[in-house]
């Protein structure tokens, strides 16, 4: 709320040289002056107000605070009786009556009628003030209208006037809007009004939505004589939810916060005032419905407590100075403070608000000190995931890949949101290959072909009985060639490909301790028919990789040939769970190494050749290991020649070159039932 | 016989004092010491020819001269191999300022390290880590933190609704959470009612992402993160848990770092602070409080739902956002830069 310093300068003395100081003490006091603002009318604090003190929603309640905060003079609001001399002789004119049928909505109702108005542009002095308080937001409206948001504005409390000649009888109905009625508001529009919410009426229809906004067809003009001047009492929850189903305003703003329901009777004698004063007239009739009373809240604080909960030694009788400084009243007696609540404190209800009142007024946390009564003693431990997520993460990153970190919001998923902010955000996603696509095709416009991503997190997804899964997923791409950036070396000899894809994966599995996976091929939209594959651990699928389609590498602006990988976090989790670490005793007897190069058709997998060799090579066969492939001129159209290094041992003695040519000779045969051609 | 052996030595010294490398010495050397027709071994031949009484000195004459030469041949060796090393590397130098050569390495995201590192310092003052979903239901984000149902504050966390059989802004509704603070407490709360005996004392935390519908700009987006910790004992209070927070500031802000509280409204604490903590900048020496989050006690109605005495067992809670530490460690001034993940950002980390 913007706060003139001129205008709080009618409740409180507030030296030039000191605006600064006070700005500071109000901020640490809690109600934060966000900046103070160099205005033509002066300075104006910008101030935020905490949803729970609607009372400082206004000049003289900013005014009240600081009074309290650094205990200051505050001028006293004028009485109503103040007006009295307005009253015209008699009052016996039944000018206007008031009925609440919702008294949950309304809890209190005043009409005053002033007779004779002279309807015109508001004084110089107070619509300047008007511009202070609302900077851009100002719009001149008249002299009767102005006078109302200047009463809201000095005192938190929203008024309303009416043009009562537009009003049958003087007869005013407050109640729930009936369905399908509809009322044009001062902002032109024609609504239909939600069924329930507030309103006031006349004797058959809706003329304003009660806290919100008047009607059009009752509104003050040029013409009004009368002015029927509304100040009440409304429930925050119904205005807040009429509110959010109407338009929200000043009023309504306030409403919702809670107004001092006291307030009635000052705001309304306050504004009749000053329409008599400046537009003339006098007040002919007056009309108060009270169908709640205000209430009447006391806690019992024990400073004890207090001083528990603070953890810190307050006096007690500075606790109750700063108590009564905020209009608490504070009944002095050996044992707890009884605490009378001012109307306009609601938030104060249980013995800990009273020590938060005492701890920012009366101890002030500049002066709390940092005590631990209490220390652990041992370290925390991470969660489960976390430790996981380290592992997994430390594994990517040795391989070389960046991490990436990307948002859960964006254009496309199985979850929609119900009120995104804009479309590119108005999903939750349900795979993190989108995202990675996106940076490679940035980097690739920039002209950044060489790269390796990763990134893990959860996806978001729909689960049966409309509940949400968060699974999480391991993904990367690599593009390019991990060599790319040195010099002297062709990057082409290691190519950021398939296989290096693949290598990333093996690595992964290899830090997490899980063996026995196995590669296969298969399909995935995003990617090329022929070089994708999954893996699979047991029985359980763990993810997929593969080189993108051509469609999809153009199409995203990616480099050709990039691969990706999406692997099934949890899966991986689950299976690193379940690896326990150990380690073989060095071999104390030489191995002996042998080279063999078949030659097969290209349609014969290595996986399976591999296999083949593995399961004839006999139990010491220690490794097998691809050395190289090989296809060219010479071995004949679709073949290739696969060397393979075999490296035997004996656990407990030196093998005989006999023992290794026997095993040599049971993989050649096998591989020559393979279709395999063995050349020496 | 001796003119002769001097004239030879002289005439050996000569050669080796002039053997240009180590080919031409190893000629003198075999020109001279040769077995078969080395020039000195060659008067050992002679030996015979001299007089019994002659022979003891021309021997002794001619050993000390062979060792003279062979002194001389090792010693001009040595410097020969040095030279010829020398000339041999000159051909080898290679350009030092060409630049050097390794596959770049991987690297962890800032954020990333910044929580990693926040972690850390959690871990060390016996915070145990606990994991929430983002995509969080009602009761957990504002129920469980005392929010009254359609209340003011909720204005401050403009809240994303996911989009399915449930109505907004009531128990079962699935929504982003907006905080970190409803996962950790309700869903801790809620273990904490199914056990017979509560497990207080405890330190307990959460670190994560979190929604809300905010305008983006430099410093504010719709997804940030959070770490919130909470504590539940007998007799702490909010100087505790300032100390506490002073324990965070310092471990992760460095020793002459301090915190601040400012009275603040949030629900679920009472009272409420605003927490900002003392930043010394290292690059300009200067200071300024960064506000990083919330904090409080415990509102009582909720230690009171978990089933606590509220006489006897007092807590503390507070939320930090995460996003302002990189921002500040990094001197990075757009906050939009972590999540877009430009190569050419991520790179320089």
């Amino acid at each position: 709320m913007r706060v003139p310093i001129q205008w709080l300068r009618e409740y409180l003395e507030i030296p030039d040289d000191k605006i600064a100081t006070y700005a500071e003490a109000l901020t640490m006091a809690g109600l934060e002056v966000e900046e103070t603002l160099e205005d033509p009318s002066g300075p104006v604090w910008v101030t935020k107000i905490t949803p729970n003190r609607g009372d400082w929603a206004s000049i003289y309640g900013t005014a009240r605070e600081l009074a309290a905060a650094e205990s200051m003079a505050l001028t006293a609001l004028p009485p109503p009786a103040a007006a009295a001399k307005h009253f015209h002789g008699g009052m016996a004119e039944e000018a206007v009556s008031v009925t609440i049928e919702d008294p949950e909505g309304c809890g209190r109702f005043q009409g005053i009628v002033i007779d004779g108005v002279k309807i015109g542009p508001a004084p110089e002095w107070l619509q300047a003030r008007l511009r202070a308080a609302l900077g851009d937001r100002y719009r001149p409206i008249n002299n009767v209208a102005d006078i109302t948001n200047y009463v809201m504005l000095a005192l938190g409390q929203p008024l309303h006037a009416f043009d009562l000649d537009t009003i049958p009888d003087g007869k005013i109905v407050v109640r729930g809007a009936k369905p399908g009625e509809k009322l044009v508001t001062l902002d032109g529009d024609e609504r239909t009004l939600p069924e329930g919410v507030l309103c006031i009426c006349d004797f058959e229809k809706p003329i304003s939505i009660a806290g919100i906004m008047g009607g059009q067809a009752t509104e003050i003009t040029e013409k009004t004589t009368r002015v029927l001047l509304e100040t009440a009492h409304f429930d925050p929850l119904r205005i807040r939810r009429g509110a959010k189903k109407t338009l929200r305003s000043e009023a309504s703003y306030r409403f919702e916060r809670y107004v001092d329901p006291e307030l009635v009777r000052t705001a309304g004698f306050m504004a009749a005032k000053l329409i008599c004063e400046i537009a003339g007239g006098a007040i002919i009739s007056l009309a108060e419905t009270i169908a709640r009373p205000t209430p009447k809240n006391r806690v019992l604080a024990r400073m004890e407590r207090v001083r528990k909960l603070l953890g810190a030694d307050v006096d007690r009788d500075a606790a109750i100075s700063a108590l009564e400084r905020l209009g608490i009243e504070v009944t002095r007696s050996a044992g707890a403070m009884d605490c009378g609540i001012p109307p306009w404190r609601p938030d104060l209800t249980i013995e800990d608000d009273i020590a938060e009142e005492v701890g920012r007024l009366a101890l002030g946390y500049a002066n709390l000190e940092e005590k631990v009564a209490w220390q652990i003693g041992q370290r925390g431990q991470d969660s489960p995931r976390a430790l996981f997520l380290r592992r997994l993460r430390d594994a990517l990153v040795r391989a070389g890949l960046q991490e990436v970190v990307t948002h859960s919001l964006v254009s496309e998923g199985q979850l929609a949101l119900r009120n995104p902010m804009a479309p590119e955000y108005g999903y939750l996603r349900d795979s993190l290959l989108p995202n990675l696509l996106g940076i490679a095709g940035r980097a690739s416009r920039e002209g950044i072909r060489d790269l390796r991503l990763f990134e893990v997190g959860p996806v978001y997804l729909p689960d049966t009985d409309a509940k949400v899964i968060e699974p999480l997923r391991v993904s990367g791409l690599v593009s390019g060639s991990a060599l790319e950036s040195l010099w002297g070396i062709r990057p082409e000899a290691y190519p950021s490909d398939f296989y290096f894809a693949r290598g990333i994966v093996e690595a992964l599995l290899s830090a997490l301790g899980i063996t026995g996976a196995e590669f296969s091929p298969a399909s995935h939209p995003l990617l090329h028919p022929f070089r994708a594959a999954k893996i699979t651990v047991g029985s359980v699928e763990i993810g997929t990789f593969g080189e993108l389609s051509e469609g999809v590498s153009t199409s995203q602006d990616v480099a050709r040939r990039a691969c990706v990988f999406d692997l099934d976090g949890d899966a991986l989790s689950a299976l690193a769970l379940g690896t326990t670490a150990s380690t073989r005793s060095l071999p104390r007897y030489p191995a002996v190494v042998r080279d063999l190069a078949p030659v097969f058709g290209r349609e014969v997998a290595f996986a399976e050749v591999e296999r083949t060799a593995r399961a004839a090579a006999g139990s010491n066969l220690e490794s097998l290991r691809l050395i190289d492939v090989y296809e060219g001129p010479g071995l004949g159209e679709g073949r290739r020649s696969l060397t393979l290094r075999l490296t035997f041992r004996l656990a407990g003695g030196t093998l005989t070159d006999g023992e290794v040519e026997e095993a040599l000779q049971s993989v050649r045969l096998a591989l020559t039932r393979l279709g395999g051609e063995i050349r020496s | 016989m001796t003119d002769e052996l001097k004239a030879i030595e002289k005439e050996a010294l000569g050669a080796i004092a002039q053997a240009s490398g180590t080919v031409a010495l190893a000629e003198a050397d075999n020109a001279f010491l040769g077995r078969k027709s080395g020039k000195l071994t060659g008067l050992l031949k002679t030996l015979g020819s001299l007089a019994p009484e002659q022979r003891p000195a021309f021997g002794q004459a001619l050993n000390e001269a062979k060792v003279r030469v062979e002194a001389a041949l090792a010693e001009k060796k040595i410097a020969l191999e040095a030279t010829e090393r020398t000339e041999r590397e000159r051909g080898e130098a290679i350009d030092v300022t060409l630049p050097g050569r390794l596959a770049p390495p991987g690297r962890l995201h800032p954020l990333t390290r910044t929580f990693d590192d926040v972690r850390e310092v959690f871990l060390g003052l016996g915070f145990t880590f606990v994991d929430g979903p983002d995509v969080e239901d009602y009761t957990y984000n504002f129920d469980w933190l005392n929010y009254p149902s359609d209340h003011p504050a909720m204005d401050e966390q403009d809240t994303f609704y996911v989009e399915g059989p449930w109505e907004s802004q009531t128990p079962g509704a699935r929504l982003l959470r907006t905080h970190t603070t409803g996962s950790l407490q309700g869903r801790t709360f809620e273990k904490v009612l199914a056990s017979a005996t509560p497990n207080v004392p405890f330190r307990i935390a959460t670190l994560g992402r979190c929604f809300r519908r905010d305008a983006m700009d430099d410093t504010h987006s719709h997804t940030f993160h959070q770490v919130d910790g909470f504590s539940v004992a007998e007799g702490i209070s909010l100087a505790d848990l300032k100390g506490v927070l002073g324990q965070i500031a310092r471990g992760l802000f460095g020793p002459d770092s301090k915190v601040r509280f400012r009275p603040d409204f949030f629900p679920f604490v009472e009272p409420g602070v605003e927490v900002a903590i003392w930043w010394v900048s290292p690059a300009t020496g200067e200071g300024r409080w960064l506000e990083l989050g919330g904090a409080g006690l415990i509102h009582p109605n909720i230690l009171k739902r978990a089933g606590f005495d509220t006489e006897k067992y007092t807590g503390w809670a507070f939320g930090l956002g995460t996003d302002r530490m990189p921002m500040v460690r990094y001197g990075v001034s757009n906050l939009r830069l972590f999540l877009e993940n430009d190569v050419r950002f991520l790179g320089q980390f």
